[in-house]
């Protein structure tokens, strides 16, 4: 391929996020970075917030970032720069590799090989946390390894070069804690393996890049240091398997599908009595190193919290990768290339068709959506229709599922009391008939007007107001009445004067029955004896107001089962009060 | 030194067959065991016996000869014990035969490459531990794939060696191994006929025919055909192969719905996948560093692997058109994908240092199955003891009450809580201890709850005659299952008996329910099921959901007389009416919860009401 033919599918890969960045609504947890902001000081965070807070910002950025990927993967293939004319990196343009096939090969595996990726590429935060930061970190180690490759050569970075390497290094570090951990592995090894070829001169930029991903990585995993090890302390082995397994499906569909294209290939020559020609040691190791990588990311992909979401991405364009390799091998014969090209134009136009189809559709139900929220008038409950559709290839979704999500959206971000979704799916949380109302000793101006339908953002309401106007005051909730306590009100947050005090359920996880173990902490309840403080705990059906006592399990903790479509308020007592600590929803 | 290897070989294989012979002592009695144990409480273990169980199975109920030796298993332990080892071992044996074409050398290279087998076959398969050791799937799976690839192995050995002699006196004997291996199964035969014939086409082309290669693929169309149109297929699931027809189930399942049967496949294998490439991949990349070269497959072991991948995915075709899409169907198909993977480790093999780490790794992986197994098993052994004690122990009139599993989930290494279902929990009660009930305590969230409804049967003979006093043994005077499938099973085994009174003619059974609420149509019966002169009525509703998820209950307008009019639900205490919508031939109730615990849903027309369903 010559390099305008090079630069038309740089220029679709382009195009194509562009297309997809215009159209992709805010969904999800790009809401929480609207109304809370960054939610660390990671380039996935700040890029999020970025891009949340403005579309041209994302118009314009996350195409450019998005496409890098592949670029920067077909840079790692390489060894060197990509070229789109010649691949080999001879700059003889005679053609034994091509990087403009290689670059669409590995843009269309991506697509087939990486879970979600459309969806990665359209829903912002995965895009900001996931792709970009993979690229960053791909673009990294292809520039630790240039700076390697120059100190080989006797020419290593100058200082600007130094700083610049300590610097992109914090950037890139700074990503996933799996991707961030593997980069500083990867630029170890670039590192160690300079020295022993170069020198003792390798150390400054290398020490500097090194230190530079060292700080970005502590900085992904300390993010969430809290949940981390909450995650760490009590692993549920069985569930990890399984979500690594159903994550990185296409994954392995990839994997299995280039091995049988291989094994078919072999056959095919061997019974045609043409012997396969073998691959190479340079293909071998790329193959190689790419499913260590695969492994090690997806291995680190189950220390953290949430490998369920988007951690198959790092994994999977490792695999893409591998398989890149493999296919391009395969395409040695003009017969061979030419079925690759149709097959890499079929995969791109099906993705370029779906998206947009689907994107388009998206958008247009976002904007009606805002648009219903918007006109609702302050304090109500309005009500819009759920998104249509049901694949998660390209769009998020349905969003609005959950009421800790949906009815903080609609107070923090639309003044409302929460949001209803009509002929709700099955799914969907119906918004909780929570009803509250504060109670303050010295004048409840600056107090809000109405509560959030969800207990959390109701109790923030409070806080803030009890913030501005300190003193005392509680936030009572409405028709909830402990049977054996007449005339005691229940509180969901309260203020003696010296600040908002509340509390939650801490997170367990159901016991071998099915059922919920809730463990009330906050202001009062922690230390060694909170459990022994509570001395009832109530399930309330907030549609109705009725009541029942919880039973305590042999080990002190009180059990929920579950049941079926109801707002269930938890109510936790002590001998001073009986708060309102949560309330589940049960769909 | 040969007689040293032979030695550790033996007593490799002597420990992997003595951890089976241990598992085998250790299987729990669990869900479908049950048929079987109530089988033996009431016949004796005799050849006769498990004859006439084998001759009422293929016509009333499963016909897979997996089914009689599910039978034999559940007989006295000791037949399990001597059983069940040798298949595991054998398809062990099969595995490793199909990937590398050469019999077994009694030294510790092959007790080395049977260690890899046997690790990626746990590795690749689904839920291993109950396909191994759960009796009614490792009868009607394991037994089976290895009676089927066991057909293979002569294929497998006579193409992959020098021409040798016709061995005629294997024609019979290979007649006879298809017939078998053809009945094994529904899913696998089709291919297996197609792979047996295809191979013996390949062998004609090289002119190395042999005779007991067609007999062998004769064989299977004949046992294929003995299994696919035995007279039990339309009765076993209650009539759901004959209720749904594959094409309607191929629609059904959609193009993608398909994709992801051959998904699964690729899913259940991804993780052997991976390994052995990355194992090819070290060992490539060590003999270049070392400057040697690996030698490539042989053209017989790229044959075999491309026929095997091919068996594989037309296994999975197959599954296309069943209404059952569970792990265990994708069994086979994933068992040829690790004759695949086995024959891929040769590659690995050939560089020392990686041969020595799959060798580890194996050892490692190996070592953490089978404490793995045997420590849940040794749990479950211990429940299933204390379960089937208290059962012994508690009187006519009694409700049991058992622990739930330390194990309650569906995984890699067991079952899970077979009592989590009401119908098991029933049958356990009434029909194998004869106690009044069976419960979880504490019932587990997931577990269904106890019908709430009182089944009763009415029996009509003609001439009229007091049934009860005619056939006082029939055991549904003493218990009736609350769910229509296991009454129509029951009725179907004891209707022989029932029918054999002299001068008079069995003419209607009708099993009724009466309500755990009040509310329903006045006047009306509520039919749970009706047999009247040799048919079935009932309603056999089933749960889909629209789309938008949310479920409802389906089930065909012509299961019923009469055109149904209304629909009523019996739920948290009440009954109350719920929308009945008629979409073509079919009628659909949503499903809605009103509370938690059982929901009851009831179909009515003008004479009569029916229950559809229940749910909670």
């Amino acid at each position: 391929m010559n390099r305008r033919l090079g630069w038309l599918v740089l220029a679709v890969l382009w195009l194509h996020q562009v297309a997809i960045a215009l159209l992709s609504p805010l969904s999800e947890r790009d809401w929480s970075a609207d109304i809370d902001g960054p939610a660390g000081p990671t380039l996935g965070a700040l890029y999020h917030w970025a891009i949340v807070e403005s579309r041209a910002v994302h118009v314009a950025l996350t195409p450019l970032a998005v496409i890098a990927l592949p670029l920067g993967l077909l840079a790692l293939v390489r060894g060197a720069r990509p070229r789109l004319a010649d691949g080999d990196g001879d700059g003889d343009g005679d053609g034994d590799g091509d990087g403009a096939l290689r670059l669409a090969v590995i843009a269309s595996l991506l697509w087939l090989a990486v879970p979600q990726f459309g969806l990665a590429c359209s829903f912002r935060f995965a895009a900001a946390t996931h792709v970009v930061t993979l690229a960053a970190a791909v673009w990294y180690v292809a520039g630790f390894r240039a700076a390697a490759a120059r100190a080989r050569a006797g020419r290593p970075p100058g200082l600007p070069g130094v700083a610049g390497l300590a610097l992109a290094g914090v950037v890139a570090g700074a990503s996933t804690p799996p991707v961030a951990t593997v980069t500083l592995v990867v630029c170890a090894v670039i590192a160690a393996r300079a020295r022993a070829a170069a020198a003792p001169r390798t150390a400054s930029w290398a020490i500097a890049g090194l230190a530079g991903v060292a700080i970005g990585a502590a900085l992904a995993w300390a993010t969430d240091l809290t949940g981390l090890l909450e995650h760490v302390s009590s692993p549920d082995v069985d569930g990890e398997l399984r979500a690594f397994s159903i994550q990185l499906r296409v994954t392995g569909w990839t994997l299995a599908g280039t091995a049988v294209l291989w094994l078919l290939h072999v056959a095919l020559r061997r019974w045609r009595g043409r012997p396969a020609a073998a691959l190479d040691a340079a293909e071998l190791d790329l193959i190689g190193r790419a499913l260590a990588l695969a492994a090690a990311t997806a291995a680190l992909g189950l220390l953290t919290i949430d490998f369920g979401s988007f951690q198959g991405i790092a994994p999977g364009a490792a695999i893409a990768t591998a398989a890149a390799v493999v296919v391009v091998h395969l395409a040695g014969s003009r017969r061979a290339k030419l079925v690759v090209i149709v097959l890499v134009v079929a995969v791109q136009a099906k993705m370029i068709g779906s998206s947009l189809r689907t994107l388009a559709a998206a958008h247009r139900e976002f904007t009606d959506r805002v648009a219903v929220l918007a006109h609702a008038p302050r304090g109500s409950i309005a009500t819009v229709p759920p998104y249509q559709r049901r694949s998660k290839d390209w769009f998020f979704g349905e969003d609005f599922r959950t009421s800790p999500r949906r009815d903080r959206v609609a107070t923090l971000v639309f003044g409302l009391r929460g949001i209803a979704l009509e002929h709700a799916p099955r799914e969907i949380q119906d918004v909780p008939p929570l009803a509250l109302h504060h109670e303050v000793a010295a004048g409840a101006a600056g107090f809000p007007d109405f509560y959030s339908a969800d207990l959390a953002t109701a109790c923030d309401q409070f806080a803030a107001a009890v913030a501005r106007r300190p003193g005392r005051a509680r936030l009572v909730a409405d028709g909830l009445a402990i049977p054996d306590r007449p005339g005691l009100p229940v509180i969901a947050a309260w203020s003696d004067g010296a600040g908002t005090a509340r509390w939650k359920l801490a997170p367990r996880r159901p016991d071998r029955e099915g059922q919920l173990r809730l463990v009330p902490t906050g202001a009062g309840l922690t230390g060694d004896d909170a459990a022994a403080e509570v001395t009832a705990m109530w399930a309330f059906d907030l549609a109705t107001g009725a009541g029942r006592a919880l039973r305590r399990g042999d080990d002190g903790v009180y059990r929920l089962r579950p049941g079926r479509r109801t707002s269930a308020g938890i109510v936790a007592c002590t001998q001073d009060r009986c708060v309102l600590s949560e309330v589940i929803g049960l769909f | 030194m040969a007689a040293r290897d032979r030695l550790v070989f033996a007593a490799g294989v002597i420990g992997l067959w003595g951890f089976f012979v241990v598992m085998a002592v250790l299987t729990p009695t669990q869900l479908d065991d049950w048929y079987e144990v109530a089988w033996h409480h009431h016949h004796g273990f005799t050849l006769a016996g498990v004859l006439e169980f084998a001759r009422y199975n293929y016509f009333n109920y499963n016909p897979r000869p997996g089914e009689t030796f599910l039978l034999l298993v559940n007989g006295p332990r000791i037949v399990h014990v001597l059983i069940t080892p040798i298949f595991e071992l054998a398809l062990l044996f099969v595995v490793h035969l199909l990937a590398r074409g050469r019999w077994p050398r009694a030294d510790r290279t092959t007790l080395a490459e049977l260690a890899i087998a046997q690790v990626l076959i746990w590795l690749v398969i689904p839920i291993p531990g109950p396909m191994y050791f759960y009796r009614p799937y490792t009868t009607n799976y394991l037994f089976a794939s290895c009676v089927q690839l066991g057909l293979f192995v002569p294929f497998r050995i006579e193409l992959a060696r020098p021409a040798g002699p016709p061995r005629w006196w294997l024609a019979p004997v290979l007649l006879a191994w298809g017939i078998a291996g053809g009945m094994t199964n529904e899913h696998t035969g089709p291919a297996a006929i197609v792979v047996a014939f295809g191979v013996a086409g390949l062998a004609w082309r090289r002119r190395r025919l042999r005779g007991w290669m067609v007999t062998a693929a004769v064989g299977l169309v004949v046992g294929y055909l003995l299994l696919y149109f035995a007279p039990g297929q339309t009765k076993r699931y209650a009539g759901l192969a004959t209720d749904i027809s594959p094409l309607k189930t191929i629609r059904d399942h959609g193009l993608y719905g398909c994709l992801r049967i051959v998904g699964s496949v690729v899913t259940e294998a991804q993780i052997g996948l991976a390994a052995v490439t990355a194992l090819v991949l070290i060992a490539l990349r060590r003999a270049r560093t070392a400057g040697r070269t690996l030698a490539g497959l042989d053209g017989e072991t790229i044959a075999a692997m491309v026929v095997a991948l091919g068996f594989a995915a037309m296994i999975a075709v197959t599954i296309f058109a069943s209404p059952i899409i569970e792990d265990r169907v994708l069994f086979a198909s994933c068992l040829l994908v690790t004759v695949i993977l086995v024959a891929a480790t040769t590659i690995a093999w050939q560089e020392p240092r990686t041969r020595r780490l799959m060798i580890g790794i194996a050892g490692g992986m190996l070592a953490f199955y089978a404490v793995g197994f045997v420590v849940v098993y040794r749990q479950l052994a211990a429940e299933s003891a204390d379960r089937i004690a208290a059962l012994d122990r508690a009187g006519p009139d009694d409700v049991v009450e058992v622990e739930p599993t330390a194990f309650p989930h569906r995984d890699l290494w067991s079952y899970g809580e077979d009592l989590q279902y009401a119908y098991m929990r029933e049958f356990v009660a009434h029909r194998v201890f004869g106690v009044r009930g069976l419960e979880l305590v504490p019932r587990p969230v997931g577990a269904q709850p106890n019908p709430p409804e009182r089944p009763e049967v009415a029996v009509v003979f003609e001439p009229p005659i007091d049934a009860r006093a005619a056939r006082p043994g029939w055991p549904l005077w003493q218990a009736i299952p609350t769910q229509w499938p296991w009454v129509v099973r029951e009725i179907r085994e004891t209707l022989a008996e029932l029918d054999a009174v002299p001068g008079h003619r069995l003419h209607e059974i009708d099993v009724t329910a009466v309500p755990a609420t009040p509310g329903m149509p006045a006047g009306k019966p509520v039919y749970l099921v009706r047999w009247i002169d040799g048919a079935f009525t009932r309603i056999d509703a089933r749960t889909r959901a629209d789309d938008r998820g949310w479920p409802f209950l389906v089930f065909a307008a012509s299961d019923l007389p009469r055109p149904p009019t209304e629909a009523w639900l019996s739920a948290c205490g009440e009954t109350r009416p719920v929308e009945l919508q008629h979409t073509g031939d079919e009628l659909r109730i949503p499903i809605v919860y009103q509370c938690s615990g059982n929901h009851t849903i009831y179909v009515c027309d003008a004479e009569a009401c029916w229950l559809a369903g229940r749910y909670w």
